[in-house]
């Protein structure tokens, strides 16, 4: 514990450190109690039937795309502005994030379509809306992990340009639609059902911000390590 | 004033490069011909209602692929010469330069429209719509490309390094380009159909280039710096490691 | 001979029905085609019922799956740093005097 060489002294306590283990931690049971207010609690839809319970994970995942976009792209625009690191790693993180729950929904929404409407795919403003938004965010994971030395002002345009986006695309899909119209209408949901829905909610959520901030901690210790690396590099040539 | 005028320096030392070969203009244009080509070939044996969809399609798919081109082409020059140090060392406004590159883009797609307009009407007979309303045609192609390009020039700035690393740019541009398309071949389709909304569509086109101009103006000087600036030694972290690997997600973003 | 006297007759079937009917609903039959589209109907709703749970199933599958396997990365991320700390902790300790 009072090793010498070791490279940082033993830390106070801190909340903020703990933050992401506790999130993790408060999503267990709350998960496990939506799973079964959906599935034990809640009666089928009366016309989806029992294929309608993929909704009540499936809207929070696209929520939580959305907002790990708009986080990405706010991060990125700190970074720029206060040429920040940690700016720059959050933005990574939130990045990662938000494909992992945009894949959830690009995934579910086809299984949810083909058990209800026999296609998976309905053309649906929304379906469409997140696809391409997941595709900016895949672009931007790709520029950050294979770009140029030099790109991470350029990753930082594209995810700010991606969050300006968001409202873009949504009203050019909407355009598209006059072209192409739905062969499904995603409803919305009953009102009773919403009792069901914010358990699920609040259980991502935790789910999400614990993985994000986990991320967040890696990203910050793998630049801190690269700088001693490099510090420990420099001192031992110049002496 | 300064500004346009700095802009339009570069501008005409840009087509007075041009001029000296036709590169640019000669291999967009050949490129634009082979895809119509590709397309009689693929799609000429459609039912004729068929063609009405297919041609907003095939038209703004094929600027999308040419644009990439061309963006690549034009900094390649200066990545090859490594003339863009150069350029932000000398005192020109950043702007400028994105005026002038965006400018020589948007000439050499107009240039292409005015090769593939009436290519796809001689593939398929749906497209003499375009004969009948050229103003409208042309405002179309104008706005549509106006809007690819402000975007495709900012990134394509960014990328234009010694490493040039020119795939990440098709990776970046198709899904940030997406909306500008989506709004172009719905409004295409308006003109082929005869839809008494279309000046709407070319109203809303005209806003959203504004909106992606600015936008673009606002991140230019802040990515070329960075695309521009001093390179870490890519292998001094490596180097001081024992197993000569970096983690990989790490951002390099450079000392200040 | 004595004559048998008739044994009273039972009441009648009508008179029995009448005085109960006030009691009793009248009983309607289903037929047997009715009861055939009947059972048509239950085992599609059940065919549709059973293919909508494996959907649930794959859905809620595939959501477990990309969380684990997020977690899985951070797990391996994790290590590798770690790796590289007791690394930099072992240049270091060389380094001292």
């Amino acid at each position: 514990m009072n090793d010498p060489t070791s490279i940082r002294p033993p830390r106070p306590f801190r909340l903020r450190a703990v933050l992401p283990d506790l999130c993790l931690l408060a999503a267990m049971p709350l998960l496990v109690y939506s799973v079964h207010r959906v599935f034990i609690d809640t009666p089928n839809e009366q016309t989806m039937g029992t294929a309608f319970k993929i909704f009540f994970f499936h809207v929070p995942m696209g929520w939580l795309c959305m907002l790990m976009a708009l986080v990405a792209g706010v991060a990125a625009g700190v970074q720029l502005r206060r040429r920040s690191r940690l700016a720059g790693c959050v933005a990574l993180a939130a990045a990662e994030v938000g494909f992992v729950t945009g894949l959830g929904v690009l995934l579910t929404g086809p299984i949810w379509g083909r058990a209800t409407w026999g296609t998976p795919w309905t053309g649906d403003a929304r379906q469409v809306t997140t696809a391409l938004l997941w595709l900016v965010i895949v672009a931007y994971l790709l520029l950050r992990h294979y770009g140029p030395r030099t790109s991470d002002r350029l990753a930082a345009a594209l995810a700010i340009f991606g969050a300006v986006n968001v409202p873009i695309i949504y009203y050019a899909v909407k355009l598209w639609k006059t072209l192409h119209p739905s062969t499904g209408v995603v409803g919305s949901l009953p009102p009773e059902m919403w009792a069901t829905f914010w358990p699920g909610l609040g259980a991502l959520i935790l789910c999400s911000l614990g993985l994000f901030g986990l991320r967040v901690r890696q990203l910050v210790i793998a630049e801190e390590l690269d700088a001693a690396w490099v510090q420990l590099d420099e001192r031992s040539q110049s002496t | 004033m300064r500004l346009l005028r700095q802009a339009a320096l570069l501008l005409r030392s840009e087509l007075r490069q041009e001029l000296r070969d036709f590169e640019l203009v000669l291999t967009a244009g050949f490129f634009t011909v082979v895809l119509l080509a590709m397309f009689y070939l693929s799609f000429a044996s459609l039912q004729q209602r068929a063609h009405l969809g297919a041609i907003p399609g095939l038209m703004w798919l094929t600027i999308a692929f040419v644009g990439v081109l061309t963006l690549t082409r034009v900094f390649d020059r200066e990545r090859e010469a490594d003339t863009l140090r150069a350029l932000l060392a000398a005192p020109v406004d950043r702007l400028a330069i994105y005026v002038a590159k965006a400018a020589m883009t948007l000439a050499v797609l107009m240039i292409c429209c005015a090769v593939l307009v009436p290519g796809l009407w001689l593939i398929f007979p749906a497209g003499a719509a375009f004969a009948a309303a050229p103003g409208s045609t042309a405002l179309l192609a104008l706005l549509g490309c106006a809007g690819y390009v402000a975007i495709g020039t900012l990134f394509a700035a960014g990328l234009a390094t010694g490493a040039g690393k020119n795939t990440l740019l098709f990776v970046i541009l198709y899904p940030l380009t997406t909306p500008v398309l989506m709004y172009a071949l719905v409004t295409t389709r308006a003109l082929l159909d005869g839809d008494p909304a279309l000046p709407s569509y070319l109203g809303q086109m005209a806003a959203l280039d504004v909106i992606l101009f600015a936008a673009a103006c606002l991140l230019f000087e802040t990515v070329l710096v960075g695309a521009a600036g001093p390179r870490r030694s890519s292998s001094s972290a490596r180097r001081a490691r024992p197993s000569g690997q970096v983690p990989r997600d790490m951002s390099r973003e450079p000392a200040p | 001979m004595d004559e048998i006297a008739p044994k009273p007759a039972p009441p009648a079937p009508e008179a029995k029905t009448d005085a109960k009917a006030a009691e009793y609903a009248p009983v309607v039959g289903v037929s047997v085609a009715d009861r055939q589209k009947l059972a048509e109907l239950e085992s599609i709703a059940s065919a549709k019922s059973a293919r909508d749970y494996e959907h649930v199933i794959w859905a809620y599958g595939v959501l477990w799956a990309l969380f684990a396997a997020y977690g899985l990365f951070l797990w391996r991320r994790s290590a590798r740093l770690r790796a590289d700390m007791d690394d930099l902790n072992h240049a270091l300790s060389k380094r001292a005097p």
